[in-house]
């Protein structure tokens, strides 16, 4: 039931896209060690160490993965992890736009290098200050386990938020529920049962780059296979009813 | 070795010691001078490994940053195009797209048919927004080989824009791939972009027979009769066919083996039922079809079928059907709309079977189909052989 509709959303995503006459714009890179699936079409890193990523990728990880935006900042995502990208409005009315990224499984460690960083997670909203580092996760309860290296968030989950934002506009000012580092991550309000994570964030960036650095070997050393692609099939013991359709 | 080193009087390995420190102090100078050497960034594989990792920790501008490193590797090996590369992304992702461009043009002329180097000269053009020259490199590695078809189609659905660049550009004269394209999107793409792709093929002649009958069938499911209709009487109809002239069942005589497509027969799996052609009985021609019941329950059977596209009017349905110790009270006919023909049980020489119908008000999508209804008596089980042959739907003045 899970699959049919993680399959009819990916579905839907790609119906939308394909024929779309608007350019997408490169929100940034993803890379890992394993294919990445972007949505539903796995891509190798034999082929490039990293894929580009736009507004409404569908992204499923398999090994550890490293996003990142453009703008510099990182998320590296657990494996098996899944998640949209999107990109949402600086402001109300603005332009300009900055990536948002909305988890429906696994979690990341964020280092939020250059700007504020959009997570929602659990259906609630998580903005790290700039500067902050740490992890998000979601259990296998669907609560969200957060934990802050160092920074803050200018927003730690009072507001809920969907795969295409958060219910409104951030102002710019920090939410009154922003952790400290090294704060015990206690939850705003409407987070359901937080808890707090032991990640050491910068540790876990540096360990994927390093096994990210195994791809960069094997791309510059020119090995690679083909993609792996699966083919599904089935039947029918008895064919569709007689149907009149009307042309 | 033991042995000895007992023999050996413990005064001469005193006065030897300074003598082992010195050798153990020299090769340890030794050793960490070649780990210095081997570990140093002079060493392209080290840099280049170094620079990734600076990359993908975000740093990638200053001394030590990703760039300087690149640098470094690539000014020991400038003929090996993945330093070029390598570079070209940390360029990139430092705002330098003119020198990062430079890279990628370097790299493509090194290795001009290497595939991993032009898919990421695509991502370069693609992540600077340059999508003209990101389908172009695309293609050229699609001309190449099609193990990495999936991942450049996805970057054309995402980031590609509009379909008839992305098929100008990105697939151009390619046939391969074109196909390729086209069935990449089949599962998911809506009739208007998949009607555009399959237009664009035809044009080129791309559009092969098994594609076409594919395609029906997919046109058939979204409701598209019409479309379906004329796609088939391109591809899968004979030339001089009677197909939809007079007759508008399509290989009515199972001359040809069906293929489950489209308008052709199809047939499914049924337990206790064999469906296949007999090529030593026939009312015409050269094969008939034969289904066998040796079923072990009271079966409902509708499992060979053809779709038709009617207009309205008022239709024939016929055939010629023999039977051989088909049991039970309920025989087998054919079925359209809600009209049955007569069903035959026991044992028959060939018989014609017929019913007429009208199709009213707007023409109609219906199925021919070959029936037995489920028997209402104790013995209910069908045992027995049936032939069914030129099977025909005219339309009656």
């Amino acid at each position: 039931m899970k699959a049919t509709r993680i399959t009819a959303c990916i579905l839907a995503v790609v119906i939308c896209r394909i024929g779309s006459a608007e350019q997408s714009t490169v929100l940034g890179t993803i890379g890992s060690t394993s294919a990445v699936v972007i949505d539903g079409t796995a891509m190798s890193p034999t082929g490039s160490s990293a894929w580009p990523v736009v507004a409404g990728d569908e992204i499923a990880t398999q090994a550890p993965a490293l996003l990142t935006t453009a703008d510099h900042n990182l998320a590296t995502f657990d494996a098996e992890s899944r998640f949209r990208l999107n990109a949402v409005a600086t402001s109300p009315g603005a332009a300009e736009k900055q990536p948002y990224i909305f988890v429906r499984q696994g979690g990341l460690a964020f280092d939020a290098r250059s700007s504020r960083l959009l997570i929602c997670i659990g259906n609630r909203l998580f903005v790290p200050e700039t500067l902050a580092k740490g992890t998000l996760r979601l259990d296998k309860n669907g609560s969200v386990l957060q934990h802050i290296d160092s920074g803050v968030f200018a927003e730690q989950g009072a507001r809920s938020c969907n795969e295409d934002g958060p219910g409104t506009f951030l102002t710019g000012t920090p939410g009154p529920a922003g952790g400290n580092a090294g704060a015990a991550g206690g939850n705003a309000g409407a987070v359901p049962a937080g808890g707090v994570t032991v990640t050491n964030t910068r540790a876990t960036v540096a360990a994927v780059a390093a096994t990210l650095v195994g791809i960069g070997v094997a791309v510059a050393t020119g090995a690679f296979s083909s993609a792996s692609s699966c083919a599904t099939t089935g039947c029918n013991a008895n064919p569709p009813p007689v149907s009149t359709i009307q042309p | 070795m033991v042995r000895f080193a007992k023999t050996l009087p413990t005064s001469f390995i005193a006065g030897k010691l300074p003598l082992v420190f010195a050798f153990l102090l020299e090769a340890l100078i030794a050793v960490s001078l070649v780990h210095t050497h081997l570990l140093s960034p002079a060493v392209p594989q080290v840099a280049g490994n170094q620079g990734y990792r600076q990359l993908w920790l975000g740093n990638v501008d200053g001394p030590g940053g990703a760039v300087h490193l690149f640098e470094q590797a690539l000014q020991s090996e400038p003929a090996f195009p993945y330093r070029w590369s390598d570079l070209g992304e940390a360029l990139l992702t430092a705002r330098q797209p003119d020198r990062a461009r430079y890279c990628f043009q370097r790299a493509v002329e090194l290795a001009p048919h290497d595939p991993q180097v032009r898919l990421r000269a695509a991502n370069f053009y693609f992540r600077n927004q340059e999508i003209e020259p990101a389908l172009q490199m695309d293609s050229t590695v699609l001309q190449q080989l099609p193990d990495y078809d999936p991942m450049i189609f996805s970057s054309y659905v995402r980031m590609g824009g509009d379909i008839p660049r992305v098929l100008e550009l990105g697939i151009g004269s390619n046939a391969r791939a074109a196909r390729a394209f086209f069935n990449f999107l089949a599962p998911q793409s809506d009739a208007n972009t998949s009607g555009a792709v399959w237009n664009w093929m035809e044009e080129r002649g791309f559009v092969t027979v098994p594609m076409a009958l594919a395609r029906t069938s997919w046109l058939l499911e979204k409701s598209l009769p019409a479309e379906a209709t004329a796609v088939w009487l391109r591809y899968a109809t004979p030339a001089g066919s009677p197909y939809r002239k007079t007759d508008w069942i399509f290989n009515s005589g199972f001359e040809n083996q069906w293929t489950g497509e489209g308008f052709d027969w199809r047939v499914d799996p049924c337990t206790g039922v064999a469906v296949v052609a007999d090529e030593r009985i026939a009312h015409s021609g050269r094969r008939s079809l034969r289904i066998e019941f040796h079923a072990a329950e009271n079966l409902d059977f509708h499992h060979v079928s053809q779709m038709v596209w009617l207009s309205p009017g008022r239709y024939r349905l016929r055939a010629w059907m023999r039977t051989q110790d088909l049991s039970t009270d309920e025989g087998v006919g054919l079925n359209i709309l809600d009209v049955n023909t007569a069903a035959l049980t026991g044992t028959h020489d060939w018989t014609e079977l017929a019913s007429e119908f009208s199709v009213r008000g707007a023409p109609q999508i219906a199925r021919v189909q070959i029936v037995r209804r489920p028997s209402a008596r104790f013995d209910s089980r069908p045992q027995g052989t049936v032939w069914i042959d030129d099977v025909e739907l005219k339309r009656l003045p």
